[in-house]
């Protein structure tokens, strides 16, 4: 390949992409949110902005406690001067260049671990009007403290305050305490319906922050944490650390099959916005048991694959994987008129190299739904029957099917049976 | 108050979401790291005095790699669904998720000097602004990049072109 065929591949791979028409006004008022809310608390007292230091700068989520860019620093190892200069050492050593940093770096909070000594470092970042802030953890390596990533510090988003140390294994986990009432699970469970299953307790600080030993968390993080209100809560560097450890991973969504089943007309809308809404929407709820939305996990380099049609009488149906690490792929089946907020139930799992990757039997005695990327299709009723073509990679056919003739590339047919 | 900063977003938009899809591979991920550079550029608009576009680039690069976060966790959503109207347009979207993929596995300076470079045909001198690094860093990042991505892509084009046939 020249160095044209290299633009015009990534160029073509772009060529369709343009930003959205509402990208101005959801930036003017995100940013607009942003200078308001921060004003906003500026005003209620909870922080002053000094040009040019931090002085005086907090920044705290509403309803929060600690402060994050100014306070006492915290832990056992505090008032060890020698490990505090190594920490704003590295720290000066990380930040990013881009940023207009404001002041000195503030330690949060240092303490020792049974993975090594840990700090949360800070910094504020000096906006046209306002100062917020970025943030890192120092951890221990076999190379000394690093900084793996610096993240934004915003008056709007939760900080991240949790990290998993211990290159080796990933043992220990730090919550620095920052007024926010957070709950741990030490593991999940699938249960006979598909549905994910943790348990929580309180999680407890001591000198400003919680310190676990959780396991060995490396090769697939088990352990979850859950805000009051039943949020998510992020890891810092992950899945960053994971995907080092597994670099064909990362970034889901790279790779995506998209199979619109022929006649999903009739139970979808025509329009591209009302279609995309309801393809987010339609349903959510009741995927929401099958995730694991308090859990910390990686995207396999396997592709996500997306069926999605309707049957003759209107009544829509939705097909998803969904990964776990590297367990198989768990396709969820979600279906109901469209006017309803939809049904999920587990339909197996997606083997993506298999002769006939996707074959479901919808509820309601509709027909299966079957695809096979780029295969030419054909389905009979019982062995004697004739072969009826389908048009494209995918289909709904008959309950009664009980043959599928898949020819790929040019291929010898094979002949899968659906299961009665 | 924010001169300019409406027409910056109007004009340059599209083409940053392009280098931000490239640096993410997903489509929504890279609105949202486009749209997350955008504000901090909204706040901060008068500090970035003439180059707002270097300002955007270096930002997209800086925060990609963080942007994997969000998406691991949260379940996916089709790459562009609206596009599967067509039925056999997943072709297209599998031939652009080998272009993606094969980018997803150079290291994160090379990705982002080759898209920088082959993408936005940007010289050398601005790559290395954008990185933060050398024009020679840039030339060999550019070029360990192209060959891996070449050895990457040649044979995921030939699939491409005989699956449409």
């Amino acid at each position: 390949m020249t160095d044209t065929d290299i633009r015009e591949a990534l160029s073509r791979a772009t060529g369709e992409l343009s930003a959205p028409d509402d990208l101005l006004e959801r930036v003017r008022a995100g940013g607009h949110r942003r200078v308001v809310r921060r004003r906003s608390l500026l005003a209620a007292g909870l922080a002053t902005v000094v040009a040019g230091s931090t002085a005086g700068v907090l920044l705290r989520r509403e309803g929060g406690s600690a402060p994050l860019l100014s306070g006492d620093t915290r832990g056992d190892l505090a008032r060890d001067r020698e490990y505090l200069a190594e920490v704003r050492r590295v720290w000066h050593q990380r930040v990013d260049p881009v940023e207009d940093l404001v002041g000195e770096p503030h330690i949060v909070w240092a303490g020792t671990t049974p993975a090594g000594r840990v700090a949360m470092v800070t910094q504020g970042v000096q906006g046209d009007d306002v100062v917020y802030g970025t943030q890192g953890f120092v951890e221990p390596s076999a190379n000394g403290p690093f900084i793996d990533e610096l993240m934004a510090l915003q008056s709007d988003t939760d900080p991240l305050t949790a990290i998993l140390v211990g290159e080796q294994d990933r043992s220990v986990l730090v919550v620095v305490d920052t007024g926010r009432d957070l709950s741990f699970s030490p593991g999940l469970e699938i249960d006979r319906d598909g549905k994910v299953v943790r348990g929580f307790r309180p999680l407890t600080y001591a000198d400003g922050a919680a310190v676990l030993e959780v396991g060995r968390q490396r090769d697939r993080v088990r352990i979850g944490l859950r805000a009051s209100d039943g949020r998510a809560v992020e890891l810092m560097n992950f899945p960053a650390w994971a995907y080092r450890d597994h670099p064909g991973e990362g970034q889901p969504g790279a790779r995506q099959v998209v199979l619109a089943v022929p006649g999903w007309e009739r139970g979808w809308p025509a329009g591209e916005g009302a279609r995309r809404d309801a393809w987010a929407a339609w349903g959510a709820e009741s995927r929401k048991p099958f995730y694991d939305l308090n859990g910390y996990h990686r995207s396999t380099a396997a592709p996500d694959w997306f069926v999605w049609g309707s049957t003759p009488g209107g009544v829509r149906f939705r097909l998803e994987t969904h990964h776990l690490d590297e367990e198989p792929a768990r396709l969820l089946l979600t279906t109901g008129r469209p006017d309803s907020d939809g049904r999920t139930q587990p339909a197996g799992t997606l083997d993506p190299d298999a002769t006939l990757p996707v074959q479901v039997r919808l509820p309601g005695g509709y027909g299966f739904v079957i695809a096979a990327v780029g295969a030419t299709l054909r389905y009979r009723l019982g062995d004697g029957g004739g072969w009826v073509p389908v048009a494209g990679d995918s289909a709904l056919v008959p309950a009664a099917v009980t043959q599928v003739e898949v020819t790929r590339d040019g291929r010898p047919p094979k002949i899968v049976r659906l299961p009665a | 108050m924010r001169d300019g900063f409406d027409d910056f977003v109007r004009s340059r938009s599209t083409g940053l979401l392009r280098v931000a899809y490239l640096l993410t591979g997903d489509r929504h991920a890279a609105e949202d790291l486009l749209q997350e550079v955008l504000e901090q550029m909204y706040v901060k608009w008068r500090r970035i005095d003439g180059a707002p576009e270097a300002y955007a680039r270096r930002a997209l690069v800086n925060r990609s790699t963080n942007r994997w976060r969000k998406r691991a966790r949260r379940p996916e959503t089709p790459l562009a669904h609206h596009d599967v109207a067509v039925p056999d347009h997943s072709e297209g979207i599998i031939a652009r998720g080998a272009v993606v993929e094969a980018l997803r596995r150079l290291p994160p300076r090379q990705r982002a000097a080759v898209v920088l470079r082959y993408l936005d045909d940007l010289p050398i001198a601005e790559v290395a602004r954008a990185l933060d690094c050398s024009e020679g860093n840039v030339k060999s990042s550019a070029s360990r990049g192209l060959e891996r991505l070449r050895a990457a892509l040649a044979p995921a084009t030939a699939l491409t072109v005989r699956g449409k046939r």
